[in-house]
């Protein structure tokens, strides 16, 4: 470098609203705000099943407050984002574990296949559980 | 090189000028040139800096994608722009300088910060068991390769750094090409540097800063596939820190 002065540098910085600029960054932040659903519902679960094994009456009253249109609208928009939130982590797993056998890869979408499996099996074991206890 | 173009046709670009020394503010500068079917964008600007305009200044040399010199943000996209093909766009293209990055002069942006961290990252190859040249080559199996070559292709053209939007508002992250480079090294069974690239990568402007928007891949002209080795990374450097606890001493 000839000269140890240096000319104006102009910087660029990011707008507030960069994430609405690509859709790829509006998929990638509605992915991200999953989390904030599932964490909601998990709380949701906790206040569940601590009215359950409270007052019987109460938790009739709670329990018939759930089943109005309200509330399974809100648990359809959950249980939309949970989907979105699985969905795309099981689809990123390929390129989180990545398996060699000698010098070529495992494919891709075995990895992601096993995940899916395993998902349908616990959802499988979750649902016959309901069904004998409830 | 033919002037006349295919059928008449023209292409305009609309070029972002910033003169220091002149300019408070950058500006689009609109440049119409010749239309041709196998021309690519870095064709144009070549055109304008021949026969239109001297004085446009911007980065470029292999003009067939291994050097990694002509990257720029065509309309709004990180791209070699002698890989982005003048018929694929509708209407005025617009070309800008790499996102993220400081603007030294019109599309020439400095890299400084990117060179500083391929060094701090040390990617290159640190020999495990250092020989003399007379002693013959460093042997390795096709299986030892396969696991480090993918990373290997990375041309440092940093199209990963203008994508991602981790290091656009965060600059000390040290970004998907640094990473994926010393995961490469890191994985090649010749190399012994690991821990202490280790020690940079898994400090908090490191892989842990990444939170897998995926877009350095999508752009990654050689499908290096960088969110992928920042992902391994973490994995590798849990995996790391558990034996760390359950073996304290002796983890070489």
């Amino acid at each position: 470098m000839a000269t140890e002065t240096k000319s104006k540098e102009l910087i660029r910085p990011m707008p507030i609203d960069w994430w609405l600029k690509n859709p790829a960054y509006v998929k990638f932040m509605l992915r991200d705000v999953t989390s904030v659903f599932i964490a909601g519902y998990c709380i949701f679960l906790i206040v569940l099943m601590s009215r359950a094994s409270g007052d019987a009456d109460a938790f009739q009253a709670f329990y018939a407050k759930l089943t109005s249109p309200w509330s399974v609208v809100l648990h359809l928009i959950v249980l939309a984002f949970a989907c979105y939130h699985s969905i795309t982590f099981f689809n990123l797993t390929p390129r989180v574990i990545v398996v060699f056998r000698g010098d070529e890869k495992v494919p891709e979408h075995l990895i992601a296949a096993g995940h899916y499996a395993a998902w349908l099996l616990v959802s499988l074991v979750l649902i016959v559980l309901v069904l004998i206890l409830v | 090189m033919a002037q006349a173009s295919d059928g008449g046709k023209t292409v305009t670009l609309e070029v972002f000028r910033y003169l220091p020394d002149q300019d408070a503010q950058p500006r689009f500068q609109s440049y119409t040139v010749p239309f041709h079917e196998d021309w690519v964008v870095l064709d144009a600007l070549n055109y304008i800096k021949d026969h239109i305009d001297g004085t446009l200044s911007y980065r470029w040399s292999c003009r067939m994608g291994v050097c990694g010199s002509c990257g720029m943000m065509v309309n709004g996209q990180p791209k070699l722009t002698c890989a982005a093909f003048l018929k694929d766009y509708d209407g005025p293209i617009r070309i800008e300088p790499l996102a993220n990055f400081p603007v030294i002069r019109d599309l020439v942006i400095n890299l400084d910060d990117f060179m500083h961290k391929l060094k701090e990252l040390k990617t290159w190859l640190v020999p495990k068991a250092p020989k003399p040249v007379a002693d013959g080559e460093y042997l390795q199996t096709p299986e030892e390769l396969a696991k480090y070559k993918q990373f290997s292709m990375c041309i440092n053209c940093m199209l990963c750094y203008a994508a991602c939007p981790v290091y656009g508002l965060e600059p000390k992250f040290l970004g998907p090409a640094a990473i994926a480079l010393a995961h490469r090294y890191n994985l090649d069974s010749r190399d012994g540097a690991k821990d202490e690239r280790n020690d940079i990568i898994a400090s908090s402007e490191g892989i842990w800063e990444c939170t897998f928007v995926g877009e350095c891949t999508k752009v990654c002209p050689k499908h290096v596939d960088p969110a992928g080795a920042i992902q391994q990374s973490k994995v590798a450097n849990t995996k790391e820190w558990w034996l760390s606890w359950v073996m304290p001493q002796g983890r070489k």
